[in-house]
């Protein structure tokens, strides 16, 4: 790749339809048995009015997003939950394309977006780590090369060749993170995930963190651990309701973050003592 | 033009297609006693039920009806089975979706190719029943032979056979590429479609001849007309059991609404891809 490696975002806007399953009335809420369904059932199909009891809406999960990074960056995201950080890595991932704006990725991409669940619960490990390369877009001989190098880190043992049905949460993120690390990829994505494995699994992965910042790959990891910011990140992001509220060097923002939080926190109190009493 | 981007990715990625379609036979069998076998033993033991209804219970065909039930047995399988495998493997794969990005149409590709597969077995199955009746047929009696409705032949006819299987496969595939975007869309795809097979099955000339058909009524006559698998079948019977050369205009036909189907399906999958994702 002649191309610097790194991401340009221009005014990303994302909406999902949600299906809201609202009870239309007291009545409603009570008729649950098997009677108040059917009678419900018919209604809908007789009555346009019933049916619109299930509403769709747009909900705009991001709501103009323009960021860059490039080479040597490993960007933190935080926000509160419901932001859109996981939304906003799945378009970097190119899984979801953005409704208006636009999304280029130069370089490939690794992506660790929810703990190894992408792996098929009836195949074994091994079995997975050949699919996965594949669909990452890993030939059978570049996986057959990096199996020793994946089998290290994920550190599973005889599991390997157990049905990944099988593994725990941890035993799935580490497997998974082992494989993403070891495409080798110029972008790498990571949902919260760091923090799932024991504290040694940690450690490993946190030197990988360095040495891809070392090589000038771009890094952007959602996280909810102040730490893991503070430690790894060249540069963080705020989000909030779809939108950045804050981009800049890791402390500041983290630091901003960090305030806003404890205020909210605050806020909150009294409402907690007043629903206590 | 996304349209062709989406192609040319798909095919760029055929290895995922690939991996795709082994994970589903490997999973499919796996750990079962009778294992890889039950892809012999599955369209056999279909056969077997029609036939103990049609011949054994109510006496009017003799046992090579076996073949003839067969071959629409395993056509009509093809294609219900890739379709409906395919309105549910988005929903299914919904995790890896959201993991990793690659091109979604090899999900319903994959699963038509795995049903193919499935369906080169169930052409064995047929083959090895074709040669043990071809075997019977040569020692009858010229008098019990003229009894016999639609005598076995095998012959040069076999090389059709090809064209026609690769048609069948375009047209599953196609439908399948719609099921697929309907399956996200609505919940109710699979009960409407296990509907609309079942009605299929029976108006396809699977276990009665086209003659029974045309003695009933024009209209009923016309929509054997226009079934594709009326005629799917008469041309796989004709090149595989009765080595008579398939009438070019139904082959026309076939070819025309299996490319029809590809083309519609694909497109309406990839205008379709990206609103579907975020509905999973």
């Amino acid at each position: 790749m002649i191309q610097d490696p790194g991401f340009d975002l221009k005014d990303v806007w994302l909406k999902y339809r949600v299906r809201y399953h609202r009870p239309r009335s007291l009545r409603a809420v009570v008729a649950t048995s098997t009677l108040g369904t059917i009678r419900s059932g018919i209604g809908s199909l007789l009555d346009r009015r019933a049916s619109s009891r299930v509403r769709q809406e747009a909900f705009w999960a991001l709501r103009g997003i323009t960021f860059s990074a490039g080479p040597g960056e490993v960007v933190g995201i935080v926000g509160s939950n419901g932001a859109g950080k996981s939304t906003l890595l799945q378009v970097m991932a190119r899984i979801m394309k953005p409704d208006r704006g636009t999304a280029v990725v130069r370089g490939t991409i690794g992506t660790l977006l929810s703990f190894g669940a992408g792996f098929n619960p009836d195949l074994t490990g091994r079995e997975n780590v050949f699919l996965n390369g594949a669909i990452l877009g890993l030939t059978q001989a570049e996986i057959k090369d990096r199996l020793d190098a994946i089998v290290d880190l994920a550190d599973i043992g005889d599991f390997f060749d157990a049905p990944a049905g099988t593994y725990s949460s941890g035993m799935r993120a580490r497997l998974g993170f082992a494989v993403a690390v070891h495409i080798d990829p110029d972008v790498l994505l990571i949902d919260e995930v760091v923090q799932v494995g024991d504290v040694f699994f940690q450690r490993k992965a946190g030197t990988l963190l360095d040495q891809f910042r070392g090589q000038r790959k771009v890094v952007a990891l959602v996280t909810h651990s102040p730490s893991i910011v503070q430690r790894y990140c060249t540069r963080a992001v705020w989000m909030e309701r779809g939108q950045i509220r804050r981009d800049g060097a890791a402390a500041d923002v983290l630091a901003e973050y960090l305030a806003w939080s404890e205020e909210r926190a605050q806020a909150a109190r009294p409402h907690a003592k007043a629903a206590m009493s | 033009m996304s349209v062709l981007t989406d192609l040319k990715e798909l095919i760029r990625r055929r290895a995922v297609v690939g991996h795709f379609v082994s994970t589903t036979l490997k999973t499919g069998h796996r750990d079962k006693v009778l294992g890889n076998l039950w892809q012999l033993i599955d369209p056999l033991s279909f056969m077997l039920v029609y036939y103990v209804v049609w011949s054994i219970i109510l006496g009017r065909r003799g046992p090579e009806f076996m073949l003839y039930l067969l071959s629409g047995i395993i056509v009509f399988r093809l294609f219900q089975d890739s379709v409906l495998g395919a309105s549910g493997v988005l929903r299914s794969q919904v995790r890896l979706i959201r993991e990793v990005y690659f091109p979604k149409a090899a999900l319903p590709t994959a699963v038509a190719i795995a049903r193919l597969n499935d369906f080169a077995w169930a052409l064995a199955a047929l083959i090895m029943l074709e040669v043990f009746f071809l075997h019977r047929q040569a020692h009858l009696t010229p008098e019990a032979l003229a009894k016999i409705h639609h005598p076995l032949a095998f012959g040069w006819s076999i090389l059709w056979l090809p064209l026609v299987v690769l048609a069948l496969f375009l047209f599953s595939l196609g439908v399948s590429f719609m099921s697929a975007i309907a399956g996200v869309f609505f919940r109710d795809t699979p009960n409407i479609l296990g509907f609309v097979f079942r009605l299929w099955f029976y108006l396809s000339p699977i276990f009665y001849y086209p003659e029974d058909v045309r003695r009933l009524s024009t209209k009923v006559w016309f929509f054997y007309r226009i079934n594709p698998f009326s005629h799917f079948f008469r041309l796989l019977r004709a090149s595989l059991i009765y080595d008579k050369p398939p009438g070019l205009d139904g082959m026309l036909y076939i070819c025309i609404i299996s490319v029809a189907a590809l083309v519609i399906g694909f497109v309406i999958f990839s205008k379709c891809e990206g609103t579907a994702i975020k509905q999973l």
